[in-house]
């Protein structure tokens, strides 16, 4: 695992023949605005990688970028292929669902299997009739008479009857409510991951992946600011509830954030290096309860100033 | 992977392609034509109730015994000249749905769906160019063969209710069948004379913004002016009213086909055509 800090910031071995998608200096503007700023990326193989980031940050260009869907400048290679030269041959090797309402409105469940059955090669359509007869929806009816749960199921069918090695997944539970958004994640890793795909997510939802992950990506403002491993994550920050008479002692120790909550505050530290992290802890134990920050906490404190 | 594979899975995904387009644009292939097919029929009965019996007696008697013991082949002709209009309804349904086609792809969210699937820019534009040139014509066809045989058992019935015999039946089925292929080789012979038509249109629908048609229609005036300020021709004007009459769209017999479709301006439309096709996939590449 290799961590830079500033732009160059980039997960897993740098150029391994295992990275499912690597990008160097990846830039892409529209007219004045820059939604990518020179991004380099590294996403190895098997991983469920989450990217984080506040809206406009540039989380959908890179995603369109990895399917061929944005004309980005820079090196770019996504399991073997550069999207913008071969989109349809990556594409048979990958799948991208951009949010819950692409799906054709006026097409027949039954048509948009028949297209994808034509098209696609590597479509297993009883898989998808299989996944389809566990849920309610009615091949004949049109897409635009689904329920926006309904249609993410139809899309995850459709998504999990083609064998792929990469998944892009742009805020797939967008609008759904909480028990379409569990069951879409509980599907994808129970029926659909097997450790041989990559995984790439991002949302705004990012308590409801995290379980998920073992990967992470903080953008902001077509830069990448933050990434790690999930379990280097947990050894690298730590979270103290700090009662008021330790306040002053936690504050030297230079939190990278603070929350006030009832009665005290809650300090977030981030340790030098995975190595110093046990003495580290022991150090904030004598300040309060020690727990293990969740992403949305780090996320907070490495972005919490991007809208000022 | 063998060669009959590979044939296998090229023709399904053409036919992919193509449903997608016709269940896409229902309303505009088969219900438009379907319309004007009916209000055709409509017209046409209300035309004749304005006959007294005796007139509409000795029409039926024209119409079903006039052509008893004639060669099918030298009537044709006449009756595919009268359905010369129907090339006007398909060739305006065609760019219809060509200006629209690109251009709702990038406009709606189900862009990303279709994006997803391994299919190329290339192979999306062309299915696009294969549906305007062939689809439409032989749904269009179908649907005019549909109505006009109804029309045809119903004046049939009609005639034989008021005495009139049917002695020329067989001779005016041939020649109305010859006909209705006619008017569709000559549907498929305007698309093709339409390529450049075809090409500017998928251009701006590719790229526009907005209103594609009217951007291509504007597009076309714009360099029509240009070459008479800066070149003090017409040519551009010359060269479109000589390909917009439906009439010389008219295909008579299968020789007359093959001496449309091998002539210098037919071959040069077909590059032209291709060039401004070729030019639209690129937009649509970009078009992000």
């Amino acid at each position: 695992m290799e961590e830079l800090t500033g732009d160059g910031l980039t997960l897993g071995d740098r150029g391994s023949p295992e990275s499912a998608i690597r990008a160097r200096q990846l830039r892409k503007s529209y007219g004045k605005f820059v939604a990518l700023d020179g991004i380099d990326l590294d996403i190895p193989k098997g991983a469920i990688c989450g990217l984080i980031g506040p809206n406009g940050a540039g989380k959908t260009t890179v995603l369109k970028s990895l399917v061929g869907l944005c004309d980005a400048g820079g090196d770019l290679a996504v399991i073997g292929h550069d999207p913008r030269l071969a989109r349809e041959a990556l594409m048979q090797d990958a799948c991208f669902i951009a949010d819950v309402g692409v799906l054709p409105k006026s097409l027949r469940v039954i048509d948009v299997l028949d297209y994808v059955d034509d098209v696609h090669p590597k479509f297993d359509r009883e898989k998808a009739l299989r996944f389809l007869s566990t849920t309610d929806i009615d091949l004949r009816k049109r897409v635009k008479a689904l329920s926006k749960g309904m249609v993410t199921q139809l899309h995850l069918a459709l998504v999990m009857a083609i064998d792929v090695e990469l998944l892009i997944l742009d805020e797939p539970t967008l609008g759904l409510d909480i028990i379409y958004r569990q069951e879409f994640y509980d599907r994808l890793l129970t029926q659909f991951y097997d450790g041989r795909q990559t995984i790439v997510i991002s949302t705004h939802q990012v308590e409801e992946i995290e379980s998920l992950l073992s990967h992470l990506i903080f953008i902001s403002r077509g830069k990448i600011v933050f990434s790690t491993e999930m379990e280097a994550l947990q050894r690298r920050f730590v979270e103290v509830a700090v009662t008021p008479e330790n306040f002053s002692l936690a504050d030297e120790l230079k939190p990278i954030h603070t929350r006030s909550t009832l009665g005290g505050k809650d300090y977030l530290f981030e340790t030098d290096d995975d190595e110093q992290a046990t003495p580290d802890r022991r150090q904030f134990e004598r300040l309060g309860r020690v727990s293990t920050p969740s992403v949305a906490d780090v996320f907070l404190a490495k972005l919490g100033g991007v809208h000022e | 992977m063998s060669d009959s594979s590979i044939v296998t899975l090229a023709a399904r995904r053409w036919r992919g392609l193509l449903m997608r387009e016709i269940r896409e644009n229902r309303s505009l292939m088969l219900y438009a034509p379907c319309l004007l097919v009916l209000v055709a029929i409509l017209l046409g009965l209300r035309l004749f109730t304005l006959f007294s019996l005796e007139r509409q007696t000795a029409a039926m008697d024209l119409l079903f015994n006039r052509f008893e013991g004639i060669n099918a082949l030298e009537l044709a002709p006449l009756l595919t000249s009268a359905g010369a209009l129907n090339l006007v309804f398909i060739v305006g349904i065609a760019l219809s749905y060509l200006a629209t086609s690109l251009y709702s792809d990038r406009r709606e969210l189900s862009y990303f769906f279709w994006q997803s699937m391994p299919i190329s820019d290339r192979a999306t534009v062309m299915s696009k160019v294969a549906t305007s040139v062939l689809v439409i014509p032989a749904i269009y066809l179908a649907i005019l063969t549909l109505g006009s045989m109804i029309l045809f058992i119903s004046a049939a019935v009609y005639s034989f209710s008021l005495g009139v015999e049917l002695n020329g039946l067989v001779e005016l089925v041939s020649t109305m069948s010859i006909a209705l292929g006619f008017i569709g080789l000559s549907a498929v012979t305007a698309m093709l004379w339409l390529l450049p038509a075809v090409g500017w249109i998928l251009l701006f629908s590719a790229y526009a913004t907005r209103v594609p048609l009217l951007w291509a229609i504007g597009g076309l005036v714009a360099l029509s002016l240009l070459e008479e300020v800066v070149l003090s021709s017409n040519t551009i004007d010359t060269w479109i009213a000589s390909r917009s009459s439906p009439w010389q769209y008219l295909v008579f017999s299968i020789d007359d086909l093959g001496a449309r479709l091998f002539s210098y301006d037919m071959l040069f439309g077909a590059l032209l055509g291709g060039i401004l096709i070729s030019g639209a996939i690129l937009m649509r590449r970009f078009a992000d």
